[in-house]
């Protein structure tokens, strides 16, 4: 028989292992979705707790241990008691060898052992990321966030050679902007005039409302001009917390991929 | 209905009014609102010379910081037998003004004229 609640913690799992999938990964859901060979309605399903994880194809939590950087059956484990761990512990290993192992087999844990330090420094470097619940960015960082944003927009003037108003224009052209409401619309514009100070709750009324953060894909849609290292980086973290607040309120925001 | 004097509230309406008017020039124009004022500035002084009260009474005044003194704008539609900034805006924006702003502003030219 299976336990109504321990179904329901291995859903609330999968979910915390798929936005795992997308910090680690440093993708976004549909590159995600493409890695795992699913549509974006699936993934949708398995974020919202609709599906046990156990009941989800191999070929698919193969996939996603292998973006995790741990075995299937660690992630299995994973969903079982919320630590990645093979059920495979110390304790049955040296039973194992003072109980049934030989001469013969020492070559070969010895060799096991050595392949296992070079292993382990990549397994430490993944943990802590998964482990830790993203740094709260402080009111300064979104605030330069803002400014650096208002920055890029002027970059992309001189960039593509454009009026203020056509730059604006273009922004408002891109598919995606189309769908942001007036009201956002008069915000962005607010910030890119320095007029308004961008906030955390700025960003999660938009973010929450889009599921990303609608003016860094506007920016990528209308110029190539690669967004710079400070810009990325605060995008990168002040991303990484609303995708935390979202995910507390199983709401999906979408971590966009830039390079920190 | 227009014998009757001008009151604070009338202006403070204006204000809002002329407030509202500003910033959607210079989100229209997609700059700063210091941006927007030297540009307003400028056309001022060159349509009417420098502003009764100064740069920086107009300033707060279209920043929403300030209502408009009564007593400047007496003076000035009483001089130019209209309101200067409307003038200003009509020339800074293309298109129709804000029907509103434009309705109370005659409402007042025309009260102010008569007081």
């Amino acid at each position: 028989m299976t336990n109504p609640a321990q179904v329901s913690e291995r859903k609330k799992l999968f979910v915390r292992a798929i936005n795992q999938a997308l910090v680690v990964g440093k993708c976004s859901q549909r590159t995600l979705c493409t890695r795992l060979d699913i549509t974006i309605g699936t993934l949708n399903k398995y974020r919202r707790e609709m599906v046990d994880p156990f009941d989800v194809k191999t070929r698919i939590t193969r996939g996603l241990a292998a973006q995790l950087g741990v075995t299937t059956e660690s992630l299995y484990n994973y969903f079982d008691t919320g630590e990645y761990g093979d059920q495979v512990d110390i304790d049955v290993v040296s039973s194992w060898i003072k109980s049934e192992s030989g001469t013969d087999d020492l070559p070969k844990i010895l060799n096991a052992l050595s392949e296992s330090q070079s292993v382990r420094s990549v397994d430490t470097a993944v943990t802590p990321i998964m482990s830790s619940t993203p740094r709260k960015p402080t009111a300064a960082e979104f605030k330069k966030l803002g400014e650096l944003s208002a920055q890029h927009f002027e970059d992309i003037q001189r960039a593509e050679v454009l009026s203020a108003k056509k730059t604006w224009q273009l922004f408002l052209q891109q598919e995606n902007s189309k769908l942001i409401k007036d009201e956002h619309v008069t915000g962005i514009l607010d910030v890119f005039r320095g007029e308004e100070v961008f906030t955390l709750e700025i960003m999660q009324d938009i973010g929450f409302e889009y599921g990303r953060c609608p003016v860094l894909t506007a920016f990528r849609t209308m110029s190539d001009l690669p967004i710079k290292r400070e810009h990325a980086r605060l995008v990168h973290d002040c991303e990484l917390y609303v995708a935390h607040l979202a995910t507390k309120q199983n709401i999906i925001f979408e971590v966009q991929p830039v390079d920190v | 209905m227009n014998n009757k004097e001008l009151e604070e509230e009338d202006y403070a309406n204006y204000s809002n009014l002329l407030n509202i008017q500003f910033i959607d020039y210079a989100r229209t124009e997609i700059i700063s609102n210091d941006k927007a004022h030297a540009r307003f500035l400028d056309r001022f002084t060159e349509m009417y010379g420098p502003p009764l009260g100064g740069p920086d009474v107009m300033k707060d005044i279209l920043n929403g910081k300030k209502v408009m003194p009564s007593s400047i704008c007496l003076t000035v539609v009483k001089e130019y037998m209209h309101c200067p900034l409307i003038g200003v805006f009509k020339s800074l924006i293309k298109g129709a003004l804000n029907t509103e702003l434009i309705d109370l502003s005659n409402r007042i030219v025309s009260r102010a004229l008569i007081s």
